[in-house]
């Protein structure tokens, strides 16, 4: 909401410094987003008087002129082409010589041998309004020669408020000038209030007759007729102040109506009388499917909650919102009849919102006008009305009244504010400050009884003054504490372990993204065919028209972007929420889980791995996995090849199912080489470059505690075996012979080298070396005792499994 | 022989092997220099072979003197070996190079998100002030995001808060902040309540300033006696403790349906410094900039949830996390968080 500084000081006929206004509003509680001066043009830029206007005898064609003017001073000569020049007698805006118009130095100029010395301006031109169809042709009573900034005030300061939603009678200008003068401790003085126009014989209820149908949405409708209107560009002064406000001056009567709006926050509509069929104004429900073309050119279908105006036959106005395109005012409108009314906020709110249409008048009239105010913006109205257009009004204004405003009174204790702002404010002081907003106090004692203003809908309950008091009075008057905390045994949370979770798979080398969890649903559908997401009713776009249901295909599309920037190792995962439908949350029809995933693509970074960097797959993600199992809940994770179904983005010959102590909770697996061109992820150098993936929800076991081991107290023997194997032997397989045969003294075996290719003899066959420790918990083994054990284990590997020493 | 004769002969050897042993340069020219002496030709063997020649009760006199002669020598030996071992350690490690403009040997490279690591500070100040993590659902029900915190249906307040709804026969949204949590947390215990809720929230907007998902945090203190002033005195202490002791903080009034009075913080300007040149990219000239919305629960909240203004009183507070990560690290639009370049979460 723009403000105009001039206006305010009009109303509070007393200078204020801009900024320091500002400031003040905005420590108020309204914040002023932008204090911008608008220049008045130079002192060269003055009123003159036409003399003379004949054709300019070479240029016919071209419509230019030939003007002599009086600038005050002395005659001078221009040549103007302006489609409005005028004849002898009018008054119009001119620039010498000499004069810079933005920047442009203006010099004698010969057109086709006549010398013009200086321009007539358009608004444009000047930067005042935005005409630039013709020059300006003043109204105001203003003497030649006298500079047009000084003549009209076009100086100016504009505040621009950044209003809340509580404060609607900071939507017009004498509601801010009420404020200003509360903060700044000037006092305030509505406008008074307009008599004096010219008045018709006739009574208005000879030619409009108003029926209210429904009372409760619309308490107050009050309306003037003005006959006998000439319809024409309002004066300098007028346009200017709409102009600077952001609202496009139209023609004088609709120019008032916004007017009336930016002072009084009274929105108002004006129809031609002449339009409005059977003289009948009713206020009433439309009518199933009724219909009307609204002023934006939309045809639209009214349903039979909405509340409209209508004319005998007709709806010509959805109330409070917009106009119908038949009934308002044109060039050729003679007599207007003027509505000023009071709606209530819900009905507008419900039909602007149903319609999708929202205007300058539904945005006041949903977060409601002062009720009591109308006859007085209606007089306002008139009387611009009669004075700008030379209209005559017809006697009697029309006040259809069924619902009058009942005040309301709150009650203020004065305990309560010290108890809310912890701080104690002067009881009389405090009074005065309510008197200021405008209301009525009646102090008894320790508490106070405050008839609200009606134009203050959002002061209704003890707190909403205290509010005031603390708000009027500056946040800078409550003092800073440190409050009392009860101490109690904090609650553990989800975050905990989220948070752990997330720090380990960063220490595991993974870097961590947040991804948005609005996907679009295409590409949810390629991953999870057979799943049916959560769907969103207004989607900014496709690409984000549903929840998703895992972070894998975010994850992949990072793994994207980073190959599109040339990214050769990446490593990343996220732990966010997925959504499904389904029952068991705390909204119904919807579950969401914590989840957890990450990826590894390209080249191993070398702390992975020292000599040999091979590229990163299956088991890069599977070594992160095992070490988040053992930090998070101390236990290892067990993987298993799945049986059922495995998802459509997996590679079948390693996709498993992770559980964690019987409990399943996720996938593991490479992703199919179907989805690397669709997402076009490129081959690595290696040409066998592979995504590593997992995805898990957050097991529900509870972490079981580590429990000490004695450090052993002797000495371990190492042996090592490397063996020749069919390629259908798994790691596993030996593991399970080698502990089986050798017993507890067998502390541990792990794989060291799997190896293909040459020396392996056929290529179904590989070798594989393992590292075996043996340890005694009661005494130092001796060598032949290992020896032995070793053998043993040799030779079952080699009868059971069908291995051969290298 | 005699005895007399050992004697010279023993300190002739001690003279010979004393002037000689400061000559031997390695370890190794000290054996040798020292098996000259005691070893199988040595000088002092061939003494011991003379011992036969004593007279029997000079003799063991004799051995005594021959004995710790050797032992002498050894220890002499000895001690000079360790000297010159120092000496070689010595110039070894002053002949040493290392190019230490080599790069260190990467031992991770894995890394937190910065918008996470912000939310996880924040969190920490929260906690060590005492306040419990509360969590809720990111898709809530109409009443929860709006009703139950005085947005009644249609009603202006809403418009501040560009919602996306859930296809779903109830009334369901992507919940636009994290008060819904206040709401949930009132319902689950009576008050005393001390809680932060942090979470990612929804808006139906995206442009270069707006993501459609972003990150909050919900404060909420209630009980029966904190005020207005409590509240104040802890956003200070949090902003201090995020933005340092000296960042000016400014709190006016504003307007949240669920707050009464509400308020907005401000820091100055982190980017400009508040200085504010026309040009700033945060603050646009103004020197302020607000950090967060805030106020004393209203009264409204307490009815909705079944407990009685007059007896239970408190605060909420909101903060947005992206703005305070974006102030923190100087990065220059939400955009970045959400695209996870890796160029970009790596420099954190």
């Amino acid at each position: 909401m723009k403000i105009s500084m001039n206006w305010i000081t009009e109303i509070l006929e007393s200078d204020l410094d801009p900024y320091a206004t500002a400031e003040k509003l905005t420590m108020s509680g309204t914040e002023v987003e932008e204090t911008a001066h608008s220049e008045a043009p130079g002192s060269g830029v003055v009123a003159a008087d036409v003399l003379e206007t004949t054709d300019h005898p070479a240029s016919k064609r071209n419509g230019l002129k030939v003007v002599q003017i009086w600038d005050g001073k002395e005659k001078v000569q221009v040549v103007c082409g302006a489609p409005n020049t005028p004849g002898k007698g009018a008054r119009v805006v001119f620039a010498g010589s000499g004069v810079d118009i933005k920047g442009f130095k203006l010099e004698s100029r010969d057109f086709e041998g006549i010398t013009s010395t200086g321009m007539l301006c358009s608004e444009a031109e000047l930067g005042i309004g935005p005409d630039e169809s013709g020059i300006i042709i003043l109204d105001e009573d203003i003497k030649a020669g006298t500079p047009l900034g000084s003549g009209v005030n076009l100086e100016d300061w504009i505040l621009d408020l950044s209003i809340t939603p509580n404060r609607p009678d900071l939507l017009g200008h004498i509601g801010v000038a009420r404020e200003i003068a509360l903060l700044a401790g000037i006092p305030f003085k509505p406008p008074p209030v307009r008599k004096d126009w010219q008045e018709i014989q006739e009574d208005s209820s000879t030619f409009v007759e108003i029926v209210i149908e429904d009372a409760d949405r619309c308490p107050r409708y009050t309306a003037a007729v003005v006959k006998d209107v000439k319809i024409k560009p309002s004066p300098l002064k007028i346009r200017n102040r709409l102009h600077l406000l952001g609202v496009r001056p139209i023609s004088n009567a609709v120019d008032i109506t916004n007017w009336i709006l930016l002072l009084h926050n009274q929105p108002l509509h004006a129809f031609d009388l002449k339009r409005v069929g059977g003289g009948k104004i009713i206020v009433r429900k439309a009518k199933e499917r009724e219909r009307i073309i609204t002023l934006d050119g939309i045809d639209r279908y009214l349903e039979e909650n909405d509340l409209i105006i209508a004319d005998k036959f007709s709806p010509v106005a959805v109330a409070g919102i917009m106009g119908g395109e038949g009934s308002g005012i044109d060039d050729r409108t003679k007599d207007i009849l003027i509505e000023c009314a009071y709606f209530s906020p819900a009905t507008i709110r419900k039909t602007a919102s149903k319609l999708n249409l929202s205007s300058e008048s539904s945005y006041r009239f949903e977060r409601g006008i002062d009720p009591a105010n109308q006859v007085n913006a209606l007089k306002e109205s008139v009387w611009m009305m009669c004075r700008l257009t030379g209209g005559k009004a017809a006697k009697g204004l029309i006040d259809v009244h069924p619902g009058p405003h009942r005040p309301v009174s709150v009650v203020l204790r004065e305990s309560r504010i010290e108890k809310t702002l912890g701080v104690k404010l002067d009881w009389n002081e405090s009074l005065k400050i309510l008197e200021g907003l405008g209301g009525d106090v009646k102090k008894n004692g320790p508490s106070a009884t405050m008839t609200v203003p009606a134009f203050r809908p959002d002061l209704t309950r003890e707190i909403d003054l205290i509010e005031e008091l603390a708000r009027i009075n500056g946040f800078d008057k409550i003092p800073s504490r440190f409050p009392v905390i009860t101490a109690s045994a904090p609650e553990r949370s989800s975050y905990d372990l989220v948070r752990k979770i997330r720090e380990q798979l960063a220490a595991g080398g993974f870097i961590e993204a947040v991804n948005i969890s609005l996907v679009g649903s295409v590409k949810q559908k390629k991953y999870f065919p057979d799943r049916q997401p959560v769907n969103i009713a207004n989607p900014l776009s496709s690409e984000k028209d549903t929840m998703r249901l895992s972070l894998l295909p975010g994850l992949l599309d990072n793994l994207v972007y980073a190959t599109t920037w040339k990214e050769k190792s990446v490593r990343m995962f996220e732990v966010g929420t997925v959504f499904s439908s389904g029952d068991g949350g705390p909204v119904e029809g919807i579950v969401e889980k914590t989840n957890a995933a990450a990826l590894a693509f390209g080249p191993r970074p070398r702390w992975v791995e020292d000599n040999k960097r091979g590229e990163s797959d299956f088991f890069d993600v599977l070594g992160l996995l095992q070490h988040l199992c053992d930090c998070v809940w101390h236990c290892e994770p067990k993987i298993a090849r799945a049986s059922d179904t495995i998802p459509v983005f997996l590679a079948p010959a390693s996709a498993c199912r992770i559980s964690l102590q019987g409990e399943a909770f996720g996938w593991i697996g490479e992703l199919h080489p179907g989805f690397y061109q669709w997402l076009d992820i490129p081959k690595t150098k290696a040409e066998k470059g592979k995504v590593g993936l997992f995805e898990m929800s957050l097991p529900s076991i509870k972490p079981v505690e580590k429990k000490f081991k004695p450090i052993p107290a002797y000495p371990s023997a190492e042996r090592d075996i490397a063996m020749i194997f069919n390629d259908n032997v798994q790691v596993e397989d030996v593991l399970q012979a080698v502990r089986k045969e050798a017993g507890e003294i067998l502390e541990s075996i792990s794989l060291f080298d799997i190896y293909r290719g040459k020396g392996t003899q056929w290529s179904d066959n590989k070798s594989m070396a393992f590292s075996l420790i043996y340890r005694s918990a009661e005494k130092t083994l001796e060598t032949e005792e290992i020896d032995e054990i070793h053998s043993k284990v040799i030779h079952t590997l080699e009868k059971r499994l069908g291995g051969k020493l290298r | 022989m005699t005895l007399e004769e050992i004697e010279r002969g023993i300190s002739l050897i001690l003279e010979k092997f004393n002037s000689g042993l400061p000559d031997q340069k390695t370890v190794e020219e000290v054996h040798n220099f020292l098996s000259s002496f005691s070893g199988k030709k040595g000088d002092i063997t061939k003494l011991i072979k003379e011992l036969k020649n004593l007279s029997p009760e000079d003799r063991p006199e004799a051995g005594k003197l021959i004995n710790r002669a050797k032992q002498e020598i050894g220890d002499r030996s000895k001690t000079h070996i360790e000297k010159i071992k120092k000496q070689q350690i010595e110039q070894a490690v002053k002949e040493a190079f290392t190019d230490i403009t080599m790069p260190g040997f990467p031992s991770n490279t894995g890394k937190l998100h910065p918008l996470r690591k912000t939310l996880d500070e924040i969190v920490n100040i929260f906690t060590c002030l005492g306040f419990d993590i509360a969590e809720g659902p990111e898709i809530e029900t109409d009443w929860h995001n709006f009703e139950a915190l005085g947005f009644p249906p249609d009603h202006p307040a809403r418009q501040m808060q560009a919602t996306l709804f859930v296809q779903s026969e109830q009334k369901l949204v992507l919940r636009t902040h994290t008060s819904p949590v206040q709401i949930r947390r009132f319902l689950a215990s009576p008050p005393p309540i001390k809680i932060i809720a942090p979470g990612v929230v929804y808006r139906n907007d995206d442009d270069p300033s707006h993501s459609p998902m972003f990150m909050q945090v919900e404060g909420l203190l209630v009980d029966d006696h904190t005020t207005f002033a409590d509240l104040k005195g802890t956003l200070e202490l949090f902003l201090k403790e995020m933005f340092g002791k000296d960042v000016p903080i400014r709190f006016r009034p504003s307007f949240f349906p669920f707050t009464e009075p509400s308020g907005e913080v401000d820091i100055a300007c982190p980017v400009c410094g508040g200085n504010g040149p026309k040009n700033c990219p945060i603050c646009k000239g103004y020197g302020w900039t607000e950090i967060l919305g805030c106020g004393q629960v209203d009264p409204v909240i307490f009815d909705n949830v079944g407990l009685d203004p007059e007896h239970v009183q408190g605060y909420a507070f909101g903060l947005g996390v992206d703005r305070i990560a974006m102030f923190k690290y100087g990065i220059d639009s939400i955009q970045h968080f959400y695209r996870n370049d890796l160029r970009f979460i790596k420099q954190f």
